[in-house]
């Protein structure tokens, strides 16, 4: 028993020990080159940081500082802005992204974002639905949403 | 037991048809078949693997239902095909990150079990773990479940169960007596988690075990065992780097007979080399004592290498060599290919 209890101490310094030698941070950015993050106009964004962002972009936080419901819409990683997304923004290559959201799901932790094939209808779901958030390209028109400028 | 499964389908069916009429409700699936040469069987053989459809709706900003059902092959059927219900889940997200959940579980106790478990394509290698078919592991569990996601800068974590334990239905307890399950976990970078997780039942010997194992000693039937398993896990997934380690401790205890203690422990190393090829090995070792009454004795060692090809996030196919060394009993190899996909 006690050689079993000494297994368990050392399997478990090891798991811990692993953990700490693995050092990958990833830097979300508040600022990129062409696209513009766009929430549903009802969204109290003031003073919403980078850090906070990056929660509730990757579905961490399923609700916004003022306790309303999140609702994600991204384009599917099928179109060159959904993978600009993927890569840009959650630093992932297009499968893992794709495969961060299904097991999202699977394992029950959250709801998986309305994606979409067009800007147009993004922006118009992010304009329609309450609590809504989305990544969208600059030249794409804005009206009916708010841009949301983040603090780092 | 039939009336007791027409009813089960029947609910099921009421919620599924309840779900589809709500908004946002999403139908998704599992699929694999396998096949196999070994040098224990004179013949290859292929064979199908389960077909696993999940749905989830969100019904209200606060009310989600998630239910999953498997068919899969079953030779005790007169169709040799099985429906079962794995998962019915209706959750209430109370305040920020925290839910109550009611329903049918995967137990969340040990890691592969919460993330993976019918999700083939998820799957870094073919077959679960040892540990699955060990009886160790209460793998689904029917009751309240307490849940906490993401919590502060490290994403803190926890889950709290209360259900029927084992020896119970998804109808009824066997006994008086309510399982306990808490998983404590925190996941500080993106594909990182880490935690410690426990289980505590106590029930009569001759209770039907977890996912279906049986006691060991008919004699010893209605001996009274309280059961602790404590756990712990790592895993890290990024686009280069794959680890996933369990260890699990197994204590059952009865006033006859004593303490025995069973351990669990697999290890998977993974290496992505080309964007789509993974490279795996994987250790798993389980060890029953040799007094223990409710499970089988065995000392069992998996030893895998194994090739992962993803053609998509949605289906892989997997290629491995396995080598398992049983005690009191001749080693086996195998050849082992899975083709999964997600739809």
């Amino acid at each position: 028993m006690k050689r079993q209890i000494r297994q368990l101490r050392w399997t478990i310094l090891g798991v811990l020990l692993c953990s700490g030698l693995i050092s990958w941070a990833p830097q979300f950015k508040s600022n990129y080159e062409d696209l513009v993050i766009i929430a549903h106009s009802g969204v109290q964004l003031y003073g919403l940081e980078s850090k906070q962002f990056e929660r509730i972009i990757f579905a961490e936080e399923s609700s916004w500082p003022d306790g309303k419901k999140v609702h994600i819409g991204l384009m599917k990683t099928s179109q060159e802005l959904g993978s600009k997304v993927a890569d840009q923004v959650f630093e992932m290559s297009t499968r893992e992204f794709d495969k961060y959201w299904l097991a999202l799901v699977f394992e029950g932790r959250g709801q998986a974002p309305e994606f979409f094939t067009s800007e147009a209808d993004l922006v118009r779901y992010v304009s329609r639905q309450e609590g809504a958030v989305g990544i969208v390209s600059k030249t794409v028109d804005l009206s009916g949403v708010q841009v949301i400028e983040l603090q780092n | 037991m039939t009336r007791i499964r027409n009813l089960i389908f029947m609910i099921f069916s009421f919620m599924l048809c309840f779900s589809l009429n709500a908004q946002n409700t999403k139908i998704r699936g599992f699929a694999n078949v396998d096949a196999k040469f070994s040098d224990d069987s004179a013949n290859a053989n292929v064979l199908l693997g389960e077909q696993d459809l999940f749905i989830t709706s969100q019904i209200t900003d606060r009310i989600s239902f998630l239910g999953e059902s498997v068919f899969k092959f079953s030779p005790q059927s007169p169709t040799n095909f099985n429906v079962s219900i794995e998962r019915l889940i209706i959750k209430y997200n109370y305040h920020s990150n925290h839910s109550i959940l009611v329903g049918k579980h995967h137990t969340p106790y040990s890691l592969w079990n919460d993330k993976y478990h019918h999700g083939r394509v998820l799957f870094p290698s073919i077959n679960r773990p040892n540990l699955f078919s060990s009886g160790i592991l209460a793998v689904h569990t029917t009751g309240i479940l307490l849940q906490g996601l993401n919590l502060g800068k490290n994403k803190l974590g926890y889950q709290f169960m209360i259900g029927n334990g084992i020896g119970s239905n998804d109808f009824e307890d066997d006994n008086a007596y309510k399982s306990f399950t808490l998983d404590l976990h925190a996941s500080p970078k993106q594909g990182m988690r880490f935690g410690v997780t426990a289980y505590r039942d106590r029930f009569q010997n001759g209770s039907a075990g977890h996912h279906g194992t049986n006691h060991v000693h008919d004699s010893l039937d209605h001996l009274e065992i309280s059961q602790l398993t404590g756990g712990a896990y790592f895993s890290y997934f990024r686009s280069k780097y794959e680890v996933l380690g369990e260890v699990h401790l197994n204590q059952n205890t009865t006033d006859s007979i004593g303490v025995t203690n069973n351990q669990s422990a697999y290890v998977y190393m993974g290496y992505r080399v080309k964007e789509n090829w993974v490279p795996y090995l994987m250790y798993d070792r389980v060890q029953v004592d040799e007094n223990e009454v409710f499970l089988n004795h065995s000392v069992k060692s998996r030893y895998t290498i194994g090739l992962r090809y993803e053609f998509s996030y949605l289906a892989n196919f997997k290629l491995e060599y396995n080598r398992v060394d049983v005690s009191e009993g001749t080693s086996t190899n195998s050849i082992n290919l899975q083709m999964a996909v997600g739809f």
